[in-house]
């Protein structure tokens, strides 16, 4: 009797490890990021259970005709043009699959106003492929980012 | 004098007549308006110079107020948001932009509206909306989150909470 009541909480306990464990481990993407042209830095959070990406540097802040912010003056939609790029959620929805990978995502890329499906796979704890595409992943591109080391005081 | 012919065309007509009323009574639909509880929006600081985010849990504003008017949930077909305003809890003068975006667990995340640049010497700021709105009845019918986010100009210290109120246009099928 007492053996029965060890396993199952030992199995209950080895459980809710495991279970914890895989919930928090797409968590390792959260962070400062850099895409391969260093024009940005995006900042990659957790909101509820998906994963969002905004813009928080631009090497070149000011538009080079207005010399105000850069503005996302290529949403199709015109009422959204005057949304300040520093600040844009670039990555949106990311859903983590437990294989290294984010999924379910998209991608904008305010130089096109383009929205694009997106995949994100961890080569390694520093390093991201993000790959954008429409309708089949192979018809895509993908671009290494890498991670940006803060200094926390 | 009528004879059958006329007799089997005025039946005709009255069916087609009964069949435009019974359709247009059918799809008949009814727009009414609905002031949302304020939602406060929230976040830990301290705050980093550049976009901060602020989140608030969205109330069951629309299901208790389809309850109260005897509508089924079935029967709400299309929400409009007509006017976001964001008050703030102090005069900040730090603040460069504000954009609020929803969210749920089911639904991607959708812009609703922003202000840039802050208008000065106001607490209550009312957002432009988009003017192409996605489907919003999910968001506000089985939970959502608003995200505010505030892009500061300057570091900041104390902790900081804005409110968003919100107007919705209901679009409900009798």
């Amino acid at each position: 009797m007492i053996q029965t009541l060890k396993k199952a909480l030992i199995s209950s306990l080895l459980f809710l490890f495991i279970s914890s464990f895989t919930a928090d481990d797409g968590d390792k993407i959260i962070g400062l990021w850099e895409p391969s042209n260093g024009k940005a830095r995006i900042k990659i959070e957790k909101i509820g259970s998906k994963y969002y990406g905004k813009i928080v540097w631009l090497k070149e802040p000011l538009d080079a005709t207005t010399n105000a912010p850069k503005l996302d003056k290529n949403n199709p939609d015109e009422s959204m043009r005057n949304v300040p790029l520093k600040g844009y959620r670039m990555l949106k929805d990311f859903i983590y699959n437990e294989k290294n990978e984010w999924k379910e995502g998209t991608i904008y890329d305010p130089e096109s106003g383009s929205l694009y499906s997106c995949v994100i796979n961890m080569k390694d704890e520093n390093t991201l492929d993000i790959r954008g595409y429409v309708g089949v992943k192979a018809l895509g591109r993908t671009d290494v980012w890498k991670r940006l080391m803060v200094n926390k005081k | 004098m009528i004879t059958p012919l006329k007799l089997v065309k005025i039946n005709i007509c009255l069916y087609f007549i009964s069949a435009v009323f019974l359709l247009s009574s059918c799809s008949k639909k009814n727009n009414e308006h609905l002031v949302l509880e304020p939602i406060t929006l929230s976040a830990e600081g301290p705050y980093f110079e550049g976009p901060n985010s602020f989140q608030g849990k969205i109330g069951e504003d629309v299901a208790k107020y389809l309850q109260e008017k005897g509508y089924k949930k079935e029967q709400l077909k299309e929400i409009k948001i007509v006017k976001a305003t964001i008050a703030l809890d102090s005069l900040l003068t730090d603040i460069q932009d504000l954009t609020l975006q929803v969210v749920s667990e089911k639904e991607s995340m959708q812009k609703l509206g922003f202000i840039n640049p802050l208008p000065s010497g106001n607490q209550n700021i009312q957002l432009s909306i988009a003017k192409e709105q996605t489907e919003f009845v999910s968001y506000f019918l089985e939970g959502g989150t608003l995200i505010l986010d505030a892009n500061f100009l300057k570091d900041k210290e104390e902790n900081v909470a804005f409110t968003a109120n919100l107007e919705l246009e209901l679009t409900l099928k009798k």
